[in-house]
């Protein structure tokens, strides 16, 4: 019931902004606050992270070849990054009636398959991800310790590890840590579409 | 006829005409059997190509309106779309407009040639006539030679004089194209 409660207070406060087609989150601005339930059942909010140096919050999903490929690195980068203090939460918020592969369920084997060691939630109705903008998965929000957006786009330039040149949340990551800005602040994130759910993606 | 010996080169000297003749008739018809069985030997629909070949692809199609769709066999309104694109293309007069396609299947990580075969499999199965380019290159460079989104699929439409005059993020629908297309004409793009 107070999950339920939690959903539907941010659904109406994050409906005033949350259109599918909206602009990405601007660097500088506030990172949408969320309650969103993880694989393991528990609920994981933005408000959870305040201690933190960081949140990479990023968007993504079982079905995506695109996605799939960065999984690995995600979860190498989360290993590496949360020691020293940054959290990491992926966010799936694509709709399973248009791409089963991204059920809840499928969400928990994926979860364990690849033993993620961060939280991965589930948007239930894609509003997080319309409220940050994202527009692919994967798509990667970077967060300091005051919530606000200093950097926003890829993981790294390519699917395959041994062709990658820039590896640009890792580079955001360790400017974050060093408390200087993000050189390459603004990445194109490339990837598949976010398959919105209907109530999300009205304009 | 003695000296014939039972297999062998030597043997050839004294086949009769007879036997020559049906030695060529089974010849003929093994020939041509092989030939139906053998799957037709056509060209490929997608040809694999860097960013220095698809510039120069696109150079061949300077001077017409140029219809191009970003598209993978692995991203699933791409597929989806795909057969509006084809009936699409069958409307267009390729005398006075181009169309093509460009493939993001090479952005995953797999073997080459196993990825190509899909995406031939693919334009064969859907009957897509419109010419396909499988990028071979950084995805930077295909982002940057389009000012693609990053989002798939992607759909532009350039003018005559190679202006962008139409763009679409995600799945577009035969009437959206059929829009674009008409506005298009209505600008007077059309060449004579």
């Amino acid at each position: 019931m107070r999950l339920r409660h939690i959903g539907m207070v941010l659904a109406s406060v994050l409906a005033l902004g949350a259109f599918a087609g909206a602009d990405e989150l601007p660097i500088g601005a506030t990172g949408p606050a969320f309650a969103l339930m993880g694989t393991d059942g528990k609920t994981y909010s933005l408000a959870d992270y305040k201690d933190k140096k960081g949140v990479a919050v990023i968007f993504t999903c079982n079905a995506c070849p695109y996605a799939k490929a960065f999984e690995d690195r995600i979860n190498k980068l989360a290993k590496e990054y949360q020691a020293k203090g940054i959290a990491f939460v992926a966010i799936n918020p694509n709709d399973p009636g248009r791409v089963p592969e991204d059920s809840y369920d499928n969400m928990v084997k994926r979860a364990k398959e690849k033993g993620f060691v961060f939280p991965y939630v589930y948007d239930s109705t894609s509003e997080v991800a319309a409220a940050y903008g994202a527009k692919v998965t994967p798509h990667v929000f970077l967060l300091d310790a005051n919530s606000k957006l200093v950097y926003r786009g890829r993981v790294e330039d390519e699917t395959d590890a041994k062709k990658v040149k820039s590896r640009d949340l890792k580079e955001a990551l360790n400017a974050l840590l060093a408390g200087k800005p993000v050189k390459m602040a603004e990445t194109k994130a490339f990837g598949c579409s976010i398959k919105w759910r209907k109530q999300a993606s009205t304009n | 006829m003695s000296i014939c010996s039972r297999g062998g080169f030597e043997t050839r000297p004294c086949i009769s005409k007879a036997m020559k003749f049906v030695k060529v008739w089974i010849i003929v018809f093994t020939v041509l059997f092989a030939c139906a069985k053998a799957p037709q030997k056509r060209e490929p629909l997608a040809s694999v190509v860097t960013t220095a070949d698809l510039r120069s692809r696109l150079e061949h199609f300077k001077h017409k309106p140029l219809v191009v769709n970003f598209w993978a066999t692995w991203c699933g309104p791409c597929t989806t779309e795909i057969p509006d694109l084809v009936k699409f293309y069958q409307t267009l007069d390729t005398a006075r407009l181009n169309m093509i396609g460009v493939s993001a299947d090479f952005f995953v990580v797999g073997d080459s040639a196993k990825l190509a075969a899909k995406v031939e499999d693919f334009l064969v199965q859907q009957k897509v006539g419109y010419p396909n380019f499988i990028f071979n290159d950084p995805v930077d460079s295909l982002a940057n030679l389009f000012n693609l989104s990053g989002i798939l699929p992607e759909t532009i439409i350039y003018d005559s004089a190679g202006r962008e005059v139409f763009r679409h993020q995600d799945l577009i629908t035969l009437s959206e194209l059929q829009t674009a297309l008409d506005s298009l004409q209505g600008q007077g793009n059309q060449p004579q």
